[in-house]
């Protein structure tokens, strides 16, 4: 959670561009390695952002009311965005066919190869896991969110998912064995 | 791959970030818009500003009115330097003057115009009759051209 986010969201509401600009400073990253890993492409994976965001400073207004931390309540914009994406383009994308040029990684040229491989290792397994065991594992193990944000941003109880976690990671051990 | 490794193998997908241009150009159509998305958006606050900003602005035009009417008056009767154009005696005098050069252009409209009027030629007597009545005879006698006035209004 960001320092002082409740104040910024307030003035975030109250129609500060400033104050949303440093929320966006904060989550852009992590909702784009969300969407990046369940869309493949780069281009499409930054035009949601954009309207993930778009839609988010739009809605604002209306975020105290539903009573969720922030990022979950971001995750969710995040998720029904890229169920309307995929309901409108209606086709999927192989792992195979991703083009490793959309692996966007900032100073990717300093990279050590052994962390590049790894990197491309676990996208491709977290690619080739459900969405729900995607969504889990990311928000879990990646954005280090806990167990009630996941819960809220997935609208499931905090029970189920742990049961989830659980089977998501039995499945990416079987996959990166 | 064990239950630590996993986490640790996942931990690498952090470094998966968007274009920095990219991530300049988003933050700023956002940030941008934002301004004209709370500008549309009225409140209590906003309301009550602007109609204030009007007061004010009517209020600020009806004192500079105001001073400018005054500034006339206070020149005229505190100022030794009078304005002649504020003086009244002046101005009468002046007003008199107008409406003696409307009579004066009266007079000259009076004089063009019955300098304009044709000639009235009275037939002669009955010796010269042998002159076609339709031809101007050369003998006819010029009246007084306010004589002439007379006898078009009879």
């Amino acid at each position: 959670m960001l320092d002082g986010e409740k104040q910024l969201i307030e003035s975030a509401v109250r129609g500060e561009a400033s104050a949303f600009g440093r929320l966006y400073d904060h989550y852009q990253p992590m909702i784009y390695r969300f969407v990046l890993v369940k869309t493949s492409r780069r281009e499409e994976a930054e035009d949601l952002t954009h309207q993930i965001f778009v839609n988010a400073w739009q809605n604002i207004g209306r975020y105290r009311e539903m009573g969720f931390p922030f990022s979950s309540w971001l995750y969710r914009i995040a998720r029904n965005q890229i169920v309307d994406f995929y309901r409108s383009q209606k086709r999927t994308v192989s792992i195979d066919d991703v083009d490793p040029e959309y692996f966007a990684v900032t100073g990717e040229a300093t990279l050590a190869v052994e962390t590049k491989l790894e990197m491309e290792r676990a996208l491709s397994a977290v690619r080739s896991l459900k969405a729900d065991y995607q969504d889990v594992i990311l928000m879990r193990f990646v954005e280090d969110l806990s167990l009630k944000e996941v819960a809220e941003a997935l609208g499931k109880s905090e029970g189920a998912v742990k049961l989830v976690q659980h089977r998501a990671l039995q499945k990416l051990r079987t996959i990166l064995s | 791959m064990t239950n630590l490794e996993i986490p640790k193998s996942l931990k690498t997908l952090k470094l998966l970030r968007a274009d920095e241009e990219y991530v300049r150009r988003s933050r700023l159509m956002l940030t941008g818009g934002a301004d004209l998305r709370a500008a549309g958006r009225p409140t209590w606050w906003k309301i009550m500003m602007q109609g204030f900003q009007v007061a004010a602005t009517v209020a600020l035009a009806g004192l500079l009115v105001l001073v400018l009417t005054g500034s006339f008056s206070a020149w005229n009767n505190l100022s030794p330097f009078r304005l002649s154009s504020l003086d009244p005696a002046a101005l009468r005098a002046e007003a008199q003057a107008i409406d003696l050069q409307i009579h004066l252009t009266d007079v000259g409209y009076t004089e063009a115009k019955t300098a304009a009027l044709p000639t009235v030629n009275v037939s002669a007597p009955a010796s010269t009759s042998s002159a076609s009545s339709t031809e101007p005879n050369p003998s006819s006698t010029i009246i007084d051209p306010t004589a002439a006035l007379e006898l078009l209004a009879k």
